[in-house]
């Protein structure tokens, strides 16, 4: 069905898993650097969890693996007219103004596994399938509209994320620096795009995953 | 040291405006538009055999 569950296991990432696994090249020295040092301080501080898929015929190689924590998008300054009509249509009025949301930290995918021959979708796209199931998943004990990331701010990665539905949270660089702190003649390392998870159905199933469909 | 996980600036004036009626739009318009059950099969036989 697909070479993240036909191949691999899901672990979660931590300092055992770094010890007994072959160093992770995915071909980024941030990337590479935060997965082998800072993962571990951040799941230390509860700042971000790790998890990896590893290699069933090898278990010290990792496939890919991410970074998650709890977030959410806060707007304010919304004018009264608009206000009602969300409130009309947003159960809840904590919604309106604090969408709840999961902030993927990193994302990384091995050298060697980018794309498996015959595989009809690259390992990265499988990996976000994954991440966005688990967030819709009925079992998921808190509600998540968004899933949010911080992408390196490069061609390929915005490419990747587009490409799985995900979209600017700033329209411009310039609004991002602005609403960062940062300088307009700073360059911009990352850039945050997010996807909303309500465009997402799962028909009844058999699986404990269970159903969002429209009722 | 790699790069700082950033944290989500809180959405202000027209930004946030425009971020609610895309929002308000997903919900109206385009809520549960995009079959996952493949993936959601997928996902619950990963996390059946899944180590965590």
């Amino acid at each position: 069905m697909g070479f993240l569950l036909d191949e691999c296991t899901f672990c979660a990432y931590d300092e055992t898993m770094i010890k007994s696994c072959q160093p992770f090249d995915c071909g980024n020295e941030d990337l590479n650097n935060f997965f082998s040092k800072d993962s571990v301080n951040y799941s230390s501080q509860l700042l971000g969890k790790s998890y990896c898929f590893v290699l069933d015929a090898n278990s010290s190689v990792i496939v890919c693996a991410f970074t998650i924590a709890n977030d959410s998008i806060k707007s304010t300054n919304l004018p009264n007219a608009r206000k009602k009509r969300v409130i009309k249509n947003i159960p809840r009025q904590k919604q309106m103004r604090s969408y709840p949301a999961v902030l993927i930290g990193r994302l990384a995918v091995n050298l060697n596994f980018r794309h498996v021959r015959k595989e009809e979708k690259r390992t990265g796209d499988q990996m976000m399938d994954f991440i966005k199931t688990w967030f819709v998943d009925g079992q998921n004990k808190t509600g998540c509209r968004y899933i949010v990331v911080d992408a390196y701010n490069e061609t390929g990665p915005i490419h990747y994320y587009q490409k799985n539905g995900f979209m600017e949270l700033f329209s411009t660089e310039e609004q991002e620096k602005e609403y960062s702190g940062l300088s307009l003649d700073a360059p911009l390392p990352t850039r945050l795009l997010y996807f909303d998870l309500i465009m997402l159905f799962i028909r009844n199933s058999t699986q404990p995953i269970c159903h969002y469909e429209n009722t | 040291m790699a790069i700082a996980i950033k944290s989500i600036p809180v959405l202000k004036g027209k930004v946030a405006e425009e971020f609610d009626r895309k929002a308000l739009k997903n919900f109206t318009k385009k809520k549960h538009t995009i079959d996952f059950t493949k993936q959601a099969d997928i996902a619950a036989k990963i996390l059946a055999k899944a180590k965590l």
